[in-house]
């Protein structure tokens, strides 16, 4: 008979030893785990830090910052690739699309097997009611369909328009806003809907469904599982998009790794960041423009000869050199450099106080004498730089520039009213809705009946004619249309109607463990997060 | 009073500053800005620069021989500016202190001095003013008037005159019970000559001291209106316009918005310092009090 008490020691023993094997086993197991089996290069998720908030989610109606999540849980018919300048027109969810040699019909072949997040599939019919109830809206973007009598659903995967006058619908429809393509479950009643996609709702066939929406902080995305593209491969299954005003907390947020993707910081935190072992600049062509737009109703500006003197005034160089650090580059007309219709060989005004003085004898000023105002965007620094820097050179002619910082509203509320009375030169950006020269040329110096962006107040009906008629051509003879495009930029270039200042480059940062990252120039500042993927 | 005890007051009054390290120290640092902000077009080396001409190839330049202080965003020395900004301070101190005691201390010695329904009238209406916030009540002023330094020492100088009226009420109840005064009226001087002959210098001591203090707020709070947009507009060297044009710069370009914050509170600092001390000098009872007001 053993011995209780050795028979006790013996189980301590056993069990000692028992659980010595275990911790090594498991220490081992976890040792390998965490060294030679696991797959240490993905991470899936990501942040980007971002500048402004979303104040309309409804794709129909937004026409601000909201592409950066709408591109994201949205498709178009059309996809713009910036990068390829031949053929930059790619298929989306249109396979094919052709048109009739009028240019007044255009059909476009659907993708199969596409899905809404609600699970029905993509239909022509699905198409025909989205654009539809963008147009019936008629807010923000709806403009771009405008060209439209009427929207057929052929068959299930075929959509035809049939349009009033002609127009490049492919291009319409690669619109970043208020093309894209919306599915079934939004709510019927226009205005309900608006409500729906504003709590963070959506119907889109993108890659990405919201998950949370915190309006004017953040948004949460999270993969849609049945993406027609599939998730074989490298791709982010979470993102978080949130709005990050201040730049030095952005730069903050990228130096510390709590931001992947970030944007828009001032270029002189750029020299620091450049040695940053973490972190990329990558800059593109933003295809947005700085504009100084000159009142031509206005006493002084509305004689030619003084808008070419002050256009010759303007220190070009210095700000592409010094403020941009060569982040931009010095526009010539208002079609931004790398965008279908920009000539690179157009008239441009360079930095030359002396024929700038010339003109201004010529109208009768040789010494200046007289007050120009200014007004710019509060909080703006490059416009504010570039204001200081200008009524410095002004100051050399004779001409008092009056700087008004004001806040957006109250500087288009001034800019809206009577032009005798209004700013005699305007700062502000342009950027396209969709790729066409037509949107520059039209919204900047189109005659107006109501001022809404021609803040030079140009009148003229020759130049109306050239860009109308250029539009129309654009879908069927694309080379006359750029001739008379180019025709209607030296129009206003020779007629000084804006200072053409600087065209933009969109400077994004990214963590290096940030891959395949390619800002495409016609979404402005939208990062497909399904391309991109984030080493662990 | 005669020529011979004022001299005799204002030996004692010097003898005692001059004890004071403090205040030698803070009169030394006014006397400093102001002699610097007189000559500022012939010491600072670069003057147009001060006055605002930018230099764009030379932005955030850090400080060096060349530029002390370093250079701004548009590329201007930032010493230059800073001393530049001492005479829109200073003069801005003054002009606000000034204005608020010319307009402030006749009402409140009228009001003390007659009583009654003079008095009431007068002093509901400085009631009116003093119930609102001070600042913001200069920036809902501003905010009507339009930016600009010169609407904003106005406002300043709006909000500014009631404290002095107070002020003064008071000295004149007390003042107007002494026998001198009553001497004047028995003779038959009248009440205004009274006011402004016998009331006034006798009521000055504790006016001065109230607006030695107040010449700090009034830099710092023409600093505020100018930080918030509301005061001096670019390119004015105002420091407190500086700050916060260099605020944004603050992380890679320190010297931008420090030397202008820096020059705002050792001016601030001084004003309120050298306050401190004369009131200490100047009323013997607060003295004893151990500087309690």
């Amino acid at each position: 008979m053993l011995n209780s008490n050795a028979f006790r020691k013996a189980i301590s023993k056993i069990a000692i030893i028992g659980i010595a094997v275990i911790v090594i086993i498991a220490g081992l197991g976890a040792y390998l785990y965490y060294t030679q089996y696991s797959i240490p290069n993905l991470k899936s998720s990501l942040v980007y830090a971002y500048v402004s908030d979303f104040p309309d989610l409804d794709p129909s109606i937004a026409f601000e910052d909201e592409q950066v999540i709408l591109a994201n849980m949205y498709e178009a018919l059309v996809f713009y690739n910036a990068s390829n300048t031949n053929n930059p027109l790619t298929p989306w969810l249109a396979t094919s699309w052709s048109h009739s040699p009028d240019g007044l019909e255009w059909t476009f072949n659907l993708r199969k097997g596409v899905l809404f997040h609600d699970g029905s599939e993509l239909k022509a019919s699905s198409v025909k009611s989205a654009i539809e109830r963008t147009i019936r809206m008629g807010l923000g973007a709806a403009y771009i369909w405008d060209a439209v009598k009427e929207i057929q659903a052929v068959d299930d995967y075929t959509v035809k328009f049939v349009l009033d006058y002609p127009a490049p619908l492919a291009q319409i429809a690669s619109s970043q806003y208020g093309a894209w393509i919306t599915g079934p479950s939004t709510p019927s009643n226009d205005t309900q809907a608006t409500e729906w996609f504003n709590q963070g709702k959506d119907s889109g066939t993108g890659p990405y469904m919201i998950e949370k929406y915190e309006a004017g902080f953040q948004v949460v995305l999270a993969k849609f599982d049945k993406y027609w593209k599939g998730w074989s491969g490298n791709h982010v299954e979470k993102v978080l998009v949130k709005s990050v005003r201040d730049p030095t907390a952005r730069l903050q947020a990228i130096k510390a790794g709590e931001a992947d993707i970030t944007l828009d910081l001032p270029v002189d935190y750029l020299e620091e960041l450049k040695t940053n072992e973490n972190v990329r600049i990558i800059s593109v062509p933003s295809y947005r423009n700085l504009l100084g737009m000159i009142n031509t109703k206005q006493a002084y500006t509305d004689n030619v000869l003084i808008r070419q003197a002050i256009s010759y005034a303007f220190p070009y160089d210095a700000v592409v050199k010094n403020v941009m650090q060569e982040y931009a580059t010095q526009s010539r007309g208002p079609i931004p450099v790398g965008m279908l219709g920009h000539f690179e060989d157009l008239t441009q005004y360079t930095y030359n106080l002396e024929k700038a003085k010339q003109l201004l004898s010529q109208a009768g000023y040789p010494n200046g004498g007289f007050t120009l105002t200014l007004t710019y965007t509060s909080g703006d620094e490059l416009e504010k730089q570039v204001a200081e820097l200008y009524k410095a050179e002004l100051e050399k002619l004779g001409i008092t520039l009056e700087i008004k910082e004001m806040t957006t509203k109250a500087k288009y509320a001034l800019a809206r009213g009577d032009p005798t009375q209004a700013q005699h030169i305007l700062l502000f950006y342009w950027w396209p809705t969709y790729i066409t020269p037509y949107d520059f040329l039209y919204s900047l110096f189109h005659t107006e009946k109501k001022v809404i962006f021609n803040f030079a107040y140009y009148y003229n009906s020759t130049y109306d004619d050239l860009i109308d008629t250029a539009s129309q051509l654009e879908g069927t003879d694309l080379n006359k249309a750029l001739q008379l495009y180019r025709q209607a930029q030296e129009q206003v270039v020779e007629d000084a109607t804006s200072l053409f200042i600087l065209d933009m480059d969109t400077i994004m940062i990214a963590n290096k463990k940030v891959h395949n990252f390619n800002p495409n120039s016609a979404y402005t500042e939208v990062v497909f997060f399904y391309d991109v993927w984030v080493e662990a | 009073m005669n020529k011979l005890t004022l001299s005799k007051e204002t030996k004692i009054t010097l003898k005692l500053i001059k004890r004071d390290k403090l205040a030698m120290l803070s009169l030394l640092i006014i006397t400093f800005f102001i002699i610097v902000s007189i000559f500022a077009p012939f010491i600072v080396p670069y003057p147009s620069q001060g006055e605002g001409l930018p230099v764009p190839e030379k932005r955030f330049l850090p400080p060096s021989f060349e530029n002390p202080f370093g250079t701004d965003y548009l590329g201007r020395d930032v010493l230059s500016r800073v001393i530049f900004g001492a005479r829109i301070s200073l003069f801005v101190g003054i002009f606000v202190v000034c204005v608020a005691i010319i307009i402030g201390v006749p009402l409140g010695l009228i009001a003390g001095y007659f009583g009654g329904k003079v008095d009431d009238v007068l002093m509901r209406i400085t009631d009116v003013f003093l119930s609102f916030p001070s600042l913001l009540f200069a920036i809902a002023l501003v905010a009507t008037l339009g930016p600009g330094l010169f609407n904003a020492m106005i406002s300043l100088s709006i909000t500014w005159w009631p404290w002095y009226a107070r002020l003064a009420r008071a000295q004149a109840v007390t003042i107007k019970e002494q026998p001198y005064i009553l001497a004047s009226q028995v003779i038959g001087v009248k009440g205004l000559t009274i006011v402004f002959r016998h009331l006034l210098p006798n009521a000055l001591t504790p006016i001065i001291v109230q607006g030695t203090m107040d010449m700090s707020s009034a830099i710092l709070a023409e600093a505020g209106l100018s930080f918030i947009g509301l005061g001096a507009q670019a390119p004015s060297p105002e420091w407190g316009l500086m700050v916060s044009t260099g605020r944004i710069y603050l992380l890679n370009y320190w010297w931008f918005p420090v030397f202008p914050g820096l020059a705002i509170f050792l001016v601030a600092l001084a004003f309120n310092l050298f306050g401190d001390s004369l009131r200490d000098v100047l009323d013997p009872k607060s003295r004893k009090a151990g500087g309690q007001m």
